[in-house]
């Protein structure tokens, strides 16, 4: 008897303790990173004076609640970052609640499936994430029909997703890499250029694909030195393939390999030969710390997540968010290349004037940039042994 | 393509590449092996060089003194040793499990650390960090191969082959050392003969803990000149299988060591021959495999050798 009520004290304890755990934060116990999730909350700061969206939406961005979940932390200088941010910005000028979870950048589907559950049970308006969660959405959202899920920077198949409830957009990557290509192989001298990819997933292999594209339209036999370094962080590798790269005749380098580009940022000025920036404009990220890699970006391949989840928050406010996939390119302003600063002094008229024409034939439907996406992998094989031929 | 390929490999450069490589390998299995002398298999390592990475990147670029910085690194490393001593050898868990939990915890408190410190968590690139400078030889860096292969390269490459050296020494030439492979090859015999076990196998693990800060500051001080999360890329555990390729034996080591360093550089440069690039990463931890394999077969067949031999002389001396 006496064990049987010492056994239930300690239950009792153990309840107790869990409860308060979860009594002091309801999701950062759930947090999809678990040891290194973490969770910021930000709630409406505005009180009276609420401001209505931009662009004429006249939902209130005030009463939302919105929540970013994500599988990675922050610090990526990527598609995090800046869709973090543009959140911050909507909630300082509006007030919407917003909550970000971080996770700890393992893929680990049966962790981040739960703590989706979890936030979809809370009662968010929005959910958002980034390509690597759509998985996990197309399992969890059908049952949440009242929330509206988005994802961003991927594909979503629809044809044999059950909900009404999912919003997707991606960046043609292609196009913005097309255009770098263009610039790449306009700018280099020995005819031979980079290209350092991260993991080789459909994503990249689509800044790949354009990159070549891009390349070979400026010069049909000049080369594409296609490398990945096969992880997002190891930037030690990333120079090394660089410098690779460099060694191999190279001269204008272009990563898309996360956070570990700046290996490659870091190797081009080393090697003194050109890079071209991705995903945000590296010119101003390095201005300060490194002046030396600055030096040698011709621009930046920009991917305007930010931008991107700006709008579809608006829009959702205003009712008008669509489900389904919607592909922002350069016309929709999803994708661009840099135009100011070292583009301005380093790069001859000439290829500046090509590169317009390219932008404006992209827009207007006159080129189309081949897409990885979707694409089998014999075709990528093909994308990629085009690169390396010379005719 | 082909052609590129064969030029860049049969080239003074990519010998030049290859020490790069392997400089952190190099620390790293060099702590390996001083771990190791003492029978303790140290997985930490890998954990160990991302912390001193940090600490030295941090400190440096706050004290803007690189001693300083490759001192926090230094004592951030020698930490890490004590800390896995202190939980191995003092509190009798396992080593390896130690290691485990070390590792898991250094990849999350790392970020943790950068977050705090640096303000980002996903490298220290925006802090003005400093490196270890490269090193011109004089003399030497004019011959014309030798020099374009030696010289010019991170004071910690250098520096890694004369930790080389300066374990050699410490195992083999010292009294210390001897006491170290004492333990290591029979505990309780070195107990029996009045040695504090326990004493020696902590000042290992610290020495160790030392010697793989360096692989971890040369990567974050000298290969790039920023912490990046996660940067040390397994490097801690393939100079552990170095080690163990090369039977603690310092020579062997530094030879195995540099036989991964070439495996690393020619899958950055095969690349380029379109081969699907996931095959390419993997030839590292292949030929880390097939040698293992190898290796222990052959272990096994000497065994077997051995106890034939004596059995064959019991059966001489007893006729």
């Amino acid at each position: 008897m006496k064990k049987f009520t010492a056994i239930l004290l300690t239950m009792a304890m153990l309840c107790a303790l869990l409860a308060g755990c979860a009594g002091k934060d309801t999701t950062a116990t759930t947090a999809a990173g678990g040891d290194s999730g973490k969770e910021t909350t930000q709630a409406s700061a505005s009180g009276g004076d609420e401001t209505q969206g931009q662009g004429g939406t006249s939902g209130d961005l005030s009463s939302l609640k919105v929540c970013a979940i994500f599988t990675g932390p922050r610090g990526d200088s990527g598609t995090i970052d800046m869709a973090c941010a543009a959140l911050e910005a909507i909630a300082a000028e509006t007030g919407m609640q917003i909550t970000l979870i971080e996770g700890d950048g393992s893929a680990d589907v049966a962790k981040v499936q739960a703590s989706v559950t979890d936030v979809s049970e809370d009662g968010y308006d929005l959910i958002l994430s980034t390509g690597t969660m759509a998985d996990v959405f197309r399992i969890v959202a059908p049952d949440y029909p009242d929330t509206m899920y988005a994802l961003f920077d991927t594909t979503f198949d629809f044809t044999t997703y059950e909900g009404n409830n999912i919003y997707c957009a991606n960046f043609k990557q292609n196009e913005g890499a097309y255009l770098a290509g263009m610039l790449a192989m306009g700018v280099s001298k020995s005819g031979t250029i980079g290209f350092v990819g991260g993991m080789e997933n459909a994503n990249i292999c689509d800044f790949m694909w354009g990159y070549v594209e891009g390349a070979k339209h400026v010069k049909e036999s000049g080369i594409v030195a296609i490398s990945f370094t096969g992880d997002w962080y190891d930037s030690a590798k990333a120079k090394e393939i660089a410098l690779t790269q460099v060694n191999m005749g190279a001269d204008v380098l272009f990563p898309a390999a996360g956070p570990s580009s700046e290996g490659v940022m870091e190797g081009a000025a080393e090697a003194k030969v050109n890079s071209i920036g991705v995903d945000i404009d590296r010119e101003a990220q390095y201005g300060a710390s490194n002046p030396d890699w600055v030096e040698v970006i011709l621009s930046s391949e920009l991917k305007c997540v930010d931008k991107a989840v700006d709008r579809a928050v608006r829009l959702f406010a205003a009712g008008e968010l669509k489900p389904g996939q919607e592909a922002l390119g350069i016309a929709e302003g999803g994708v661009d290349l840099y135009m100011d600063g070292n583009y301005q002094t380093l790069v001859p008229d000439e290829i500046k004037t090509q590169i317009e024409a390219a932008k404006a034939a992209i827009i207007s439907g006159e080129i189309t940039v081949g897409t990885a996406l979707g694409a089998s992998a014999e075709e990528i094989a093909q994308i990629k042994s085009w690169a390396g031929a010379t005719e | 393509m082909l052609g590129v390929f064969f030029d860049n490999v049969f080239s003074a450069g990519f010998l030049f590449t290859v020490l790069r490589v392997g400089t952190p390998i190099l620390f790293a299995s060099m702590a390996a092996l001083v771990s190791t002398k003492c029978g303790i298999v140290n997985i930490t390592i890998d954990g160990t060089m991302l912390m001193s990475a940090l600490m030295g990147t941090l400190i440096s670029a706050f004290t803007q003194n690189l001693i300083l910085g490759c001192l926090a690194g230094l004592a951030t490393g020698m930490f890490m040793g004590g800390f896995l001593a202190f939980f191995h050898v003092k509190m009798k868990t396992a080593a390896n499990l130690t290691g485990v939990a070390i590792n898991l915890f250094t990849s999350g408190f790392s970020v943790f650390l950068c977050a705090v410190l640096a303000g980002d968590k996903g490298s220290t690139s925006k802090l003005q960090s400093l490196t270890f400078p490269n090193v011109d030889i004089p003399i030497l860096r004019d011959i014309p191969f030798l020099g374009q292969v030696l010289s010019g390269h991170n004071l910690l490459t250098y520096l890694s082959f004369a930790v080389v050296a300066g374990v050699f020494v410490l195992i083999y030439k010292t009294p210390f050392g001897l006491k170290v492979r004492a333990v290591g090859e029979n505990e309780k015999a070195a107990k029996s003969v009045g040695e504090n076990t326990d004493r020696i196998k902590i000042i290992s693990l610290i020495i160790a803990g030392g010697i793989a800060s360096f692989g971890g500051m040369f990567l974050s001080m000298g290969y790039v000149s920023w912490f990046t999360r996660n940067m040390t890329g397994a490097r801690g555990f393939i100079g552990v299988a170095a080690n163990a390729i090369g039977h603690g034996n310092p020579l062997l080591v530094t030879l195995s060591s540099m036989l991964f360093a070439v495996a690393q550089a020619i899958s950055n440069s095969i690349q380029i021959l379109q081969l699907p690039s996931e095959l390419v990463m993997a030839i590292p931890y292949v030929i880390t495999l097939v040698i293992m394999v190898i290796n222990s077969a052959r272990e096994e067949i000497q065994a077997s050798r051995r106890k034939k031999k004596n059995i064959s002389q019991l059966r001489d001396a007893s006729v």
